[in-house]
């Protein structure tokens, strides 16, 4: 029986030199760091970029890595700040195309009507409220890992999470009303 | 059914939605290009075969040389230290040589006045008068200016040059600022604020580079960050 090693034990391992180490960091972390950028920048070829730049900032300091038990804490504040950085940049606007994500061929037309409103009613949401929900729902942070990302406490995280869920059945409701 | 549990109810509802839900992902190509960047990075590259072999350090001079540094050191100690005591020789020799000034004093001269001094050689006086006189005390001799003494005892010691200033250490643009790193994130933010208020725009943006390196994770404020932005 083998036993998973923890990422904080893969980073040290990393650390010391071992590719394999990284790689299975990047296999873990990769997918849900790319979903969080492309849905908080709305473009894909920003959270390209600032993937990108992530992975690279993680290998440049890993030798000042403190393992304290949270390395995709660590990992999705590294991007989130990236990405902030971007944004700040004057030349960018907000148009994303992230709703051109398509849906797989067996998907009937009414799934895709509901993905395509799903999609849309997320978009809506206040930036706080859609980036916890991101956070939990599509690159699976707990509760206190998205409060170590968002540097906000825990309760607050709640209470955004509550909102965007409740937001987003009342969007379903008026959308079956009509 | 409470309205708790009709919402809770909706929420694993939505959440199942949610979860259905296409997501982007990242191409083979990005996940490719980061990983090679990684490798190469951490790799050493596979060595050519018209590659210069590997330096070998040279061995340090641990046991191979011992005896000849502790010859070459005690010749060393030789040459200073003989040349220092071969002038005390020559000092001692000389006081050795000089004769001895001998200070008569008359038996009937007040103790309040100073005996006269005369030399033995030079004194008139007569043998009887000599026998009856004490010797009181022996004084050193000619001055030491009229001897020869080695130049390097007479010579002032001449005050050491003070040393050239070490060149000021080059820093790496690229590389995390090392003195830096020893202060807070915060403090090191407070430090670019402040030179941003002082109008020092280019050591500004250094700094903020080296910030970003040291501290990737760190959440900057959105005014200093976007006066940093704005200096890119």
């Amino acid at each position: 029986m083998t036993t998973e090693q923890s990422d904080d034990e893969l980073m040290l391992r990393y650390r010391d030199g071992e590719l394999s180490a990284f790689q299975e960091l990047y296999r873990r972390h990769s997918r849900g760091l790319y979903r969080f950028l492309a849905w908080r920048s709305g473009r894909t070829e920003w959270a390209d970029e600032v993937a990108q730049e992530t992975w690279l900032a993680v290998h440049h300091a890993r030798t000042r890595y403190a393992a304290q038990g949270s390395f995709r804490s660590y990992l999705f504040r590294i991007g989130r700040n990236r990405l902030a950085d971007l944004q700040r940049q004057p030349d960018t606007d907000d148009c994303g195309d992230i709703s051109l994500v398509q849906d797989s061929a067996e998907a009937t037309a009414l799934d895709r009507q509901q993905n395509q409103a799903l999609h849309a009613a997320i978009r809506q949401l206040p930036p706080e409220q859609k980036e916890a929900l991101v956070l939990q729902h599509f690159s699976g942070l707990s509760i206190d890992e998205i409060a170590l990302v968002v540097a906000a406490p825990s309760e607050t995280v709640k209470s955004r999470l509550r909102y965007a869920m409740r937001k987003l059945r009342e969007q379903f409701k008026q959308e079956e009303t009509v | 059914m409470t309205p708790v549990d009709k919402d809770d109810i909706e929420d694993a509802d939505l959440a199942r939605r949610l979860a259905a839900l296409p997501q982007p992902e990242p191409s083979a190509e990005l996940d490719a290009s980061i990983l090679a960047q990684i490798e190469k990075d951490l790799a050493p590259g596979p060595a050519a075969a018209n590659d210069p072999a590997a330096e070998v350090p040279p061995p340090k001079p641990k046991h191979r040389y011992r005896a000849a540094l502790a010859f070459a050191a005690s010749l060393a100690g030789i040459a200073i230290l003989f040349p220092v005591w071969r002038s005390y020789q020559q000092q001692n020799q000389l006081h050795e040589l000089q004769p001895v000034e001998v200070r008569i004093v008359p038996e009937g001269a007040p103790a309040a006045l100073p005996p006269p001094m005369i030399s033995q050689d030079k004194a008139d006086v007569p043998a009887e008068k000599k026998r009856e006189s004490a010797i009181v005390t022996a004084k050193p001799s000619p001055p030491m200016l009229e001897m020869p003494v080695p130049q390097n005892v007479e010579a002032p010691p001449v005050a050491a040059a003070p040393p050239p200033p070490l060149p000021a250490p080059e820093i790496d643009e690229l590389e995390p600022a090392r003195a830096s790193d020893a202060e807070s994130p915060k403090d090191w933010l407070q430090t670019i604020e402040r030179m941003l208020e002082a109008g020092d725009t280019e050591a500004a943006a250094a700094q903020w580079k080296r910030f970003r390196k040291a501290h990737p994770d760190y959440p900057v404020p959105d005014t200093l960050a976007g006066r940093l932005k704005t200096l890119e």
